[in-house]
């Protein structure tokens, strides 16, 4: 699995290392003025560096002392006076020991949307001061945090430790990066550049506001041996199935008192067994489409799909249900079903990872062998119907006699703007004469994808959160409980 | 991408460039420059609008402490003109010079900018003297400083970024240090300018040339310094 985060640290470590020419010039030049999302082009050098400053300050005083001999005109000697003199002062002392970095985090994993609380320190191990540290920290683009973005400059007395309160907070699930910081120091009045302190990045997990769901506790078939939805077999339950004589082997506490005096023979109570169900979420991550803008804000195709699959996972898995994961799209990752609360950590970190299909990876092609989807599990299909793929998937589903609900995860915004078409002159859908023309034909053409799905027994149902299930789930027991014909 | 056209050109061009009366080579070679001229526009304004971009990016970041600190070298550097050049150049169309230099300076700290600048300074100072302008003491004291000021100010603007979000307090010991450095100038260029006149003409030449001794000392110090890099 790629981890972004040591990517990027890999990336900065192979720049720290590689040796410079031009220490000062990239220094004072590409480090404070690059955009945030470009990784920051650090270079270490051996120690303090002169910057260009100190070289005019040497070229001018000698210049105008040599004009000075030369013309015999002592004024100049004035005019090199103070170039000189400041020199002096501030290389009086030289610093020698690069500023110390270090940002650290107490909030290592947060909700999406909740505050972030980290600070950065910057020490000065020398006995000189530093007349100015420009620190940058370079964060991931949905975290924001306060100082991020901008350089931040300061002095440090010498020996002394500066701290930077970094409030901000994660405003999209998924892992982040806090960092790399880079600072640097300047002494001397500016006539010298210390090498980049480099502190490294620290992992920001950002885990998915869950969507609210709550459904009945239909289910297609339950299966396992304890649960929470009744079974059609005799057994321990909660559920009664009726009074009958007491056999050998009944427990004491299931006596009917109040019938086996009636009766004059001992009856007992018997109960249906409780059953757990095994719930697979199949998520389409063929496409993205839509804008993230946090919790509160737009949505896109793969913010809709992780909010609901964390809403469904936590409804079920509560309720003693065994609950997995598979990925339609590459790498095409899955997560074998369990249940508890453990397991349901363990959903949150799974889909922290969830990323759209990169382009030109078609799923593979062993994703769903007969074995991956048990027949008797309730398939929820999470699916934008972007890609006639998905489309196929589901009837192929449906016909090998699996029990699916596909959840149209389009955001409902998007499909509104396209039936709408353009309604600002800069508006993409009015650029060119036939796009919103196109947009309407293929709203119309998922349409008839989704009427064809239902004719072939897949509920599609848009993403409503609590309750939007309970309707399809009541359709789907129905048709479970039948006699099913399964093509052979 | 009507500059983009075809080499061919629209129908109904041809018809316009032969009433002209060019030949075929003519009207090729015309066609041919028309093409050439609108592509270079195309890129023109490509490249145009990508700086406006840059520029207003750099507008809408920029934070009051940076910019404070170039401002300070814009203002150095007029004044240092003001004080050094003729003021009848400094009345008349010749003020665009002065002043783009200064605004060179606060805009390209980094650059060769402030040494330009400085440099010119001292040149229309010592053509102010040839031409007849007094040698007072306070002039090269007030230029000294100006200089000054220009050089520090833009060391300091060419290592904080115009984005920096400034502590408070950050500027202080760097006026402080000016303030100092400009101070003992003051008392060296009395005594470099005005002592040689007070005591006689005969203490003059060796007055000078201790002087000299100190800065050339001075500026070697400097240099060695330079020179130990690690």
């Amino acid at each position: 699995m790629v981890n972004l985060g040591r990517a990027f640290s890999a990336a900065v470590a192979q720049r720290v290392n590689r040796s410079n020419r031009d220490v000062a010039r990239r220094m004072r030049l590409d480090l404070p003025d690059r955009p945030t999302d470009l990784p920051p082009e650090i270079e270490v050098t051996a120690g303090w560096v002169p910057t260009r400053a100190f070289g005019r300050a040497v070229l001018l005083t000698g210049l105008l002392l040599v004009g000075a001999v030369f013309l015999r005109r002592t004024d100049l000697v004035v005019f090199a006076a103070p170039l000189a003199l400041g020199a002096a002062l501030g290389l009086w002392r030289r610093p020698t020991a690069a500023p110390a970095v270090q940002v650290t985090t107490t909030t290592p994993t947060v909700s999406e949307g909740t505050e972030l609380n980290a600070s950065m320190t910057i020490s000065n191990r020398d006995p000189i001061r530093y007349d100015l540290v420009v620190a940058r920290l370079r964060t991931s683009r949905w975290l924001r945090v306060e100082h991020a973005g901008r350089p931040y400059a300061t002095a440090i007395p010498p020996g002394q430790t500066v701290g930077i309160d970094l409030g901000g907070r994660a405003v999209r699930w998924g892992r982040h990066v806090l960092g790399p910081t880079v600072a640097y120091a300047v002494a001397a009045d500016g006539l010298l550049i210390s090498p980049a302190g480099v502190a490294p990045y620290s992992d920001i997990r950002a885990f998915p506001t869950t969507a609210s769901f709550r459904a009945n506790d239909l289910m297609p078939r339950a299966a396992g041996m304890l649960g929470f939805h009744r079974s059609r077999r005799p057994g321990d339950g909660g559920e009664m199935a009726g009074v009958r004589p007491f056999m050998p082997g009944d427990r004491l506490r299931r006596v009917d008192w109040r019938v086996s005096l009636r009766t004059r023979e001992l009856h007992v109570v018997a109960t249906l067994s409780d059953r757990d169900a095994e719930i697979t979420i199949l998520m389409d991550l063929l496409h993205e489409s839509g804008l993230s803008g946090g919790p509160g804000g737009s949505r896109s195709v793969l913010d809709i799909t992780v909010r609901a699959a964390a809403g469904i996972a936590e409804h079920y898995v509560t309720r003693g249900d065994r609950v997995g994961f598979i990925e339609y799209g590459w790498p095409g990752r899955r997560l074998r079903a369990s249940a508890g609360r453990r397991h349901y950590l363990t959903i949150l970190e799974w889909l922290l990872d969830t990323r759209p299909s990169p382009e030109g990876r078609e799923p593979t092609v062993y994703t769903f062998g007969a074995s991956h989807i048990k027949t008797n599990a309730l398939t929820v299909v999470l699916t934008p119907l972007i890609d006639p793929r998905s489309a196929a998937l589901l009837a192929r589903l449906a016909r090998g006699g699996r029990f699916v609900i596909a959840i149209d995860t389009m955001p409902p915004e998007l499909l509104g703007s396209l039936a709408r078409g353009p309604r600002r002159h800069d508006d993409w859908l009015g650029q060119g004469e036939f796009t919103s023309v196109a947009a309407r034909l293929w709203l119309m053409e998922r349409e008839n994808t989704v009427a064809q799905l239902r004719d072939h027994g897949v509920p599609v149902v848009p993403w409503g959160g609590a309750g939007s299930l309970d309707e399809v789930l009541g359709q789907v027991s129905r048709i479970a409980s039948g006699p099913q014909a399964v093509p052979r | 991408m009507s500059e983009l056209a075809p080499i061919g050109g629209e129908p109904g061009q041809v018809g316009r460039l032969a009433r002209l009366g060019l030949s075929g080579r003519g009207r090729y070679l015309m066609r041919r420059a028309r093409y050439v001229l609108g592509r270079a526009g195309a890129l023109l304004q490509r490249g145009v609008g990508i700086r406006i971009d840059r520029v207003t990016a750099v507008v809408e970041q920029a934070t009051l402490g940076p910019v404070v600190v170039r401002f300070c070298s814009v203002l150095a550097a007029l004044g240092g003109f003001a004080v050094t050049w003729p003021t009848r150049d400094l009345t008349t169309t010749s003020l665009v010079v002065p002043v783009l230099f200064a605004v060179g300076v606060g805009i390209a700290p980094r650059s060769l900018m402030p040494t330009a600048t400085i440099v010119a300074i001292v040149l229309g100072y010592m053509f102010n003297l040839d031409t007849g302008a007094p040698l007072t003491v306070w002039r090269p004291i007030a230029a000294a400083s100006m200089i000054y000021i220009v050089h520090t100010s833009a060391a300091f603007a060419a290592v904080l970024p115009f984005n920096a979000v400034a502590t408070r307090g950050l500027f202080l010991p760097y006026v402080l240090r000016i303030a100092a450095v400009i101070a003992i100038t003051a008392i060296l260029a009395v005594g470099i300018l005005a002592v040689p006149g007070i005591v006689g003409q005969h203490r003059l030449v060796s007055a000078a040339v201790a002087g000299m001794v100190a800065m050339v000392g001075v500026a070697g110090y400097v240099a060695y310094l330079g020179s130990q890099r690690r």
